[in-house]
């Protein structure tokens, strides 16, 4: 199985605190892998780090095989959902996507509908993006992550805020993607959902990354 | 005949009713403090142009929008021709064109009951409607044949305008045919006011419904009778030949994050902000006018802004809340998309510089449309007020304006920079108050204000300001120091964490 992420000896800093310390992974292609910790403990500077968002103080990020920050600032093959996406509130879904998609113009109108209704959105629904309920938020935040046909997937808690169908049906979808052969980092708070998930699952604990042990899981999850 | 019901819809009648009931006030406000023949007031209310041209047209215009669309195809198939169906749509038209000159001819008939019928020309000295009626008396033996010429005249022209717009909104899609209509009609309203405008040979809507605008130069109504004729062939060429035919602007779509941010940017929302701020302005310094000043008067006040070596809290204001608007926007704008909610988007760029490039061409259009603005909202302003539009005001609106995009440019950029160094789109903005406050200072060439015309050297104010080239330099030079420092070192600390 060939590499498709690699952070090496990542260091980051705010403001004289320390995030991150010599934090190192590597990601297989076509894995999924997961990423727990606790609030403020750098998963997401980590995902963010990953995305191109954040420049490391020290180390490297590989991503299929080009490190960020030379040619590249952002790898080309990812799709994103961090955090709530802030689309443009007064237009539909559909235009949204639109929008988006004219940025690097590889997909037309019909591949969009496509992906649409892959999670379960209806590309003719004419409601503005401001009135859809949180659970078609973090849906449209998945058709854009998803509608390139990106083969890498950051997914920070995706499953944050859900309605319990609406929850299902995300999980749903991340399976879809994982059989179609998708490498994904995802964050989540609910360790189930981590370990029904994944291949391989980390634990960001005192600024570095350290492999999941029964331990740490009850520590975070509090787990008897 | 079905077509003709059909278009006579709620919407049209509503219209119509509206029609009668502003014509018949205006009628009755024309009769005050006037004393006139009857015939004469009814010439004076349909040739009174600000009347044309800001009630009566615009509503034609909206009774053409709500037939403007061609049928669905079971309507146009009965006709057999697509041709047919346009001209008995036209015919329908015309029939409303009847309708709508017989309501407002019954509105203005009523409102002059009562007047003397004296049928000779009675014309007052010094009054609004002198001028106007020594023309039509050196043309017309009396005001009744006057009246029904403009009348038939007018006529003829909404049926000619109908046919037009019939015309744009069968070959080009409604929102097209929606914003030239808007654009004719602007072209129109303000075409009175600038007088260069009408040196050129060109043909509008008035020229086409108001018959005395064709009376202004020996050739001008033979210009617009040809340019109406040869417009009429066209579209009957084009309609019977290549009626199957579409235009349309939407071709290309234009990649990279530039139009993303522009949809951000230039929303709905912040362009009306822009027209709001600009119309409050103009209307705030019409209240202050205390009568007596022509144009060019009129837009230095609008464009003083702050001198320096002084403070003066409500100028200061004035300055700021023109400079800062769009400046404002611009900055909700940049911290919206550079956090990590707008990290789906960043993540399809390549390169950090891409963000700024893209930041910095979205801002620039923002800033043209504020311009535009600035430009167009003290011009109709003028023409409102009443006063006259010729080339010295024009040309010191267009300095004025042309500053102040420089100037908003370099504070927009100032305060970029800011973004980028500290990380507090608050801190930017108010380092940026805190960089016009040095005003106060005798700064001659401090760059932050320097739109100001209280600042710039010019006759009419007799202040001894800086020449507007050198300001101009001092914005260029600032604005190129700026963005250098941006693509040099700033870019690399976009987005924000």
């Amino acid at each position: 199985m060939s590499v498709c992420i690699e952070v090496t000896n990542v260091s980051k800093q705010f403001g004289g605190q320390p995030v991150l310390e010599n934090v190192s992974l590597t990601i297989d292609r076509g894995t999924t892998v997961g990423l727990i910790g606790a609030n403020g403990s750098g998963k997401s500077v980590l995902l963010k780090a990953i995305c191109g968002m954040v420049m490391p103080d020290s180390g490297n990020i590989v991503v299929e095989g080009v490190t960020l920050g030379d040619k590249i600032d952002f790898p080309e093959n990812m799709g994103v959902f961090i955090n709530s996406p802030g689309f443009i509130g007064i237009y539909n879904g559909f235009k949204n996507l639109k929008f988006l998609a004219n940025i690097r113009g590889v997909i037309n109108d019909s591949q969009i509908r496509e992906a649409m209704r892959k999670v379960g959105l209806d590309p003719d629904n004419k409601t503005k993006v401001d009135n859809y309920s949180l659970g078609m938020k973090q849906k449209l935040g998945l058709v854009q992550a998803i509608m390139e046909n990106q083969e890498i997937l950051v997914l920070d808690e995706p499953f944050n805020a859900l309605d319990f169908q609406t929850y299902n049906d995300v999980k749903e979808i991340v399976r879809l993607l994982q059989a179609e052969g998708k490498t994904i980092v995802l964050t989540s708070h609910n360790y189930a959902d981590i370990e029904q998930l994944c291949d391989a699952v980390y634990i960001i604990d005192n600024r570095q990354i350290v492999p999941v042990t029964e331990e740490l899981v009850s520590k975070y999850f509090n787990r008897k | 005949m079905n077509l003709l019901r059909k278009n006579l819809n709620g919407g049209v009648r509503g219209t119509l009713v509206g029609l009668f009931v502003v014509c018949f006030i205006f009628g009755l406000s024309a009769r005050v403090g006037v004393e006139q023949p009857f015939i004469q007031h009814c010439l004076a209310v349909i040739s009174d142009h600000y009347y044309l041209l800001y009630f009566m047209l615009p509503v034609f215009l909206l009774l053409c929008f709500f037939v403007i669309e061609d049928d669905n195809e079971a309507v146009i198939l009965r006709h057999k021709t697509y041709f047919r169906y346009f001209v008995c749509k036209w015919l329908s038209l015309v029939v409303i064109s009847f309708i709508f000159m017989v309501v407002q001819l019954l509105a203005i008939v009523i409102s002059g009951i009562g007047l003397p019928m004296d049928s000779g020309w009675l014309i007052a000295s010094g009054g609004t409607t002198e001028e106007l009626f020594t023309v039509l008396s050196s043309i017309f033996a009396s005001p009744a044949l006057s009246f029904t010429a403009i009348a038939a005249y007018m006529f003829v022209g909404l049926c000619v305008t109908a046919m037009i717009l019939m015309w744009i909104g069968h070959f080009l899609s409604k929102s097209w045919a929606i914003k030239i209509m808007i654009s004719l009609y602007l072209l129109s309203a303000v075409s009175i006011k600038i007088s260069f405008l009408w040196e050129l040979p060109i043909t509008v809507f008035n020229h086409i419904i108001i018959l005395h605008h064709n009376l202004s130069s020996p050739h001008r109504l033979m210009i617009t009778v040809v340019t109406s004729i040869v417009l009429v062939c066209v579209i009957l060429w084009t309609v019977k030949k290549h009626w199957n035919r579409q235009l349309s602007f939407s071709k290309r779509q234009v990649r990279g994050i530039t139009p993303y941010y522009c949809k951000e940017l230039i929303s709905r929302k912040n362009v009306t902000i822009l027209g709001a701020i600009v119309v409050l302005m103009v209307v705030w310094k019409y209240l202050q006018n205390d009568g007596g000043i022509n144009g060019e008067e009129w837009i230095i006040r609008l464009f003083a802004g702050h001198g320096t070596g002084t403070f003066h809290i409500l100028s200061f204001t004035e300055m700021l809340l023109l400079n800062g608007a769009p400046i404002y926007l611009l900055a909700a704008f940049i911290e919206k998309v550079t956090t990590e909610h707008s990290a789906f988007i960043t993540v399809r760029l390549k390169n950090r510089k891409d963000i700024l490039v893209g930041i910095l061409i979205s801002a620039l259009l923002f800033v043209l449309v504020y311009g535009i603005f600035l430009a167009l909202i003290p011009i109709i302003g003028l023409s409102v007020i009443g006063l006259s539009i010729d080339t010295g005001t024009l040309a010191l609106l267009g300095l004025s304006v042309g500053l102040k995009l420089i100037d908003i440019a370099v504070q927009a950029l100032f305060i970029i920079v800011i973004y980028c160094l500290i990380g507090q789109i608050t801190a930017g903005f108010i380092g940026l108050v805190a960089a016009n406050i040095l005003c106060i200072a005798p700064l001659a060439y401090l760059p932050f204000g320097l739109s100001s015309l209280s600042r710039i050297n010019l006759p009419l104010i007799g202040v001894e300001g800086i020449a507007s080239l050198y300001a101009i330099l001092i914005l260029l030079a600032t604005s190129a120091l700026l963005v250098g420092w941006l693509f040099a070192s700033g870019y690399k600390r976009l987005p924000k964490n």
